[in-house]
């Protein structure tokens, strides 16, 4: 191959990897944002039974809807992430369907930005390594859809929620095995203005 | 063109003399989009110039044009399993599939005349390998065979090269070898370096 062919090949590549450089910049790079441990299950066990309330008849009282609530005491918008209060969504394999455990954590999610009117939240698509860079974009691209579309038919505007993919890109775990793999096959949430 | 962020390789293509037409995936359906020109076979019902090439709810991404642009490749997971397929440029015809041996078949690179070939990744292990089928015989052979994973083919505009990514010594760089398989050399050395292409 002539020398200048490769001079011509090696140019558009270090100018694709300058343009990515300077998009990576545009957007932080995700964070794993490990979700707080649930308090241990014998914090209650070991309780002595609480005794029986005394029955009353309650009347029947209309739930309001629920207080908007401010959250510019809760930090920036790096600590409110850190804190992980939109908990992650995970996925099959090669799948962008979500399990009746996602729509729940997407329930969850829901009321939280409910409470938070302001918040504009990115959904991140992330896959685990087995594609091609190129599908995984595709799939994680799928897979911040069909987030977005279940929190928009739990009554979130759309306008609040941007998605991107990150395909394989941002594991979230290194590793090589099922287990790390099912931890990158996530839909990952980040408040992105409060 | 409002196109998705992950359509990294623009896939730019005169059709015939009158429409220069991009190539895309959004949300994971092959579209196209006449961009200059005035081809009416590129325009649609509504006067529009985007035309959707695949509707199936599973996944269809990274399309590539077919030496004459009357064809596209792509990749699609309808079966299961991610495999390669071809449909006609009008979206109209049924795609039809065209691998099978291989547990996932992806991101397909179609070569330019006078070579009919699609190079793309196949696996059949703990990594990607590039495989190139001749669509005139429908053979396949392997153009790596083994070493850390291989993914990514993009021909050189002759046909006569390709540029591929590969974890063989570590990180992911980027290698050019002979389309016979022969000349191996790499290119990048520093860092992770993904998704190749060439200048025109």
């Amino acid at each position: 191959m002539p020398r200048h062919r490769f001079t011509v090949l090696f140019l558009a590549i270090a100018l694709a990897a300058g343009g990515a450089g300077s998009a990576c910049k545009k957007k932080s790079p995700p964070i794993a944002r490990p979700t707080p441990p649930p308090p241990p299950d014998d914090m209650t066990a070991n309780r002595p039974p609480a005794p029986p309330e005394p029955v009353t008849e309650a009347p029947p009282v209309a739930v309001p809807p629920e207080p908007s609530v401010s959250s510019a005491d809760m930090g920036s918008l790096d600590e409110i992430n850190k804190k992980g209060i939109l908990a992650p969504v995970f996925f099959e394999f090669d799948s962008a369907e979500m399990s009746s455990e996602g729509q729940a954590v997407l329930a969850k999610n829901a009321e939280t930005m409910k409470q938070y009117p302001t918040w504009v939240v990115s959904v991140e698509g992330h896959c685990d390594e087995r594609g091609t860079a190129e599908y995984n974009l595709a799939l994680g691209e799928r897979r911040a859809l069909s987030v977005r579309q279940y929190l928009v038919s739990l009554g979130i505007a759309a306008e609040r929620l941007r998605t991107v993919s990150y395909g394989k890109e941002f594991p979230f775990d290194p590793g090589h095995s099922e287990t790390s793999w099912s931890r990158n096959r996530r839909a990952n949430f980040v408040v992105t203005a409060k | 063109l409002g196109l998705s962020s992950f359509q990294r390789v623009p896939l730019w293509k005169w059709i015939g003399s009158a429409a220069y037409v991009v190539l895309a995936s959004v949300a994971a359906a092959v579209v196209a989009r006449a961009v200059h020109g005035d081809d009416p076979n590129w325009m649609d019902a509504n006067g529009g110039n985007l035309r959707r090439i695949t509707r199936h709810p599973n996944i269809d991404a990274t399309p590539t044009w077919s030496p004459a642009g009357n064809q596209i490749a792509f990749t699609s997971d309808r079966s299961g399993s991610p495999q390669i397929y071809v449909v006609d440029a009008d979206g109209l015809g049924q795609p039809q599939r065209i691998t099978s041996d291989d547990s996932w078949a992806d991101r397909a690179t179609w070569s330019p005349a006078p070579f009919n070939e699609i190079a793309y990744a196949a696996r059949n292990g703990p990594g990607f390998d590039i495989k190139i089928r001749d669509m005139t015989t429908g053979q396949s052979h392997f153009l790596t065979n083994g070493e850390g994973s291989n993914e990514s083919p993009a021909f050189s505009p002759t046909g006569r090269h390709i540029a591929f990514a590969s974890t063989r010594l570590g990180n992911q760089q980027i290698f050019v070898v002979g389309r016979d398989g022969n000349g191996l050399r790499q290119v990048t050395k520093e860092g992770n370096n993904y998704t190749p292409n060439w200048s025109r």
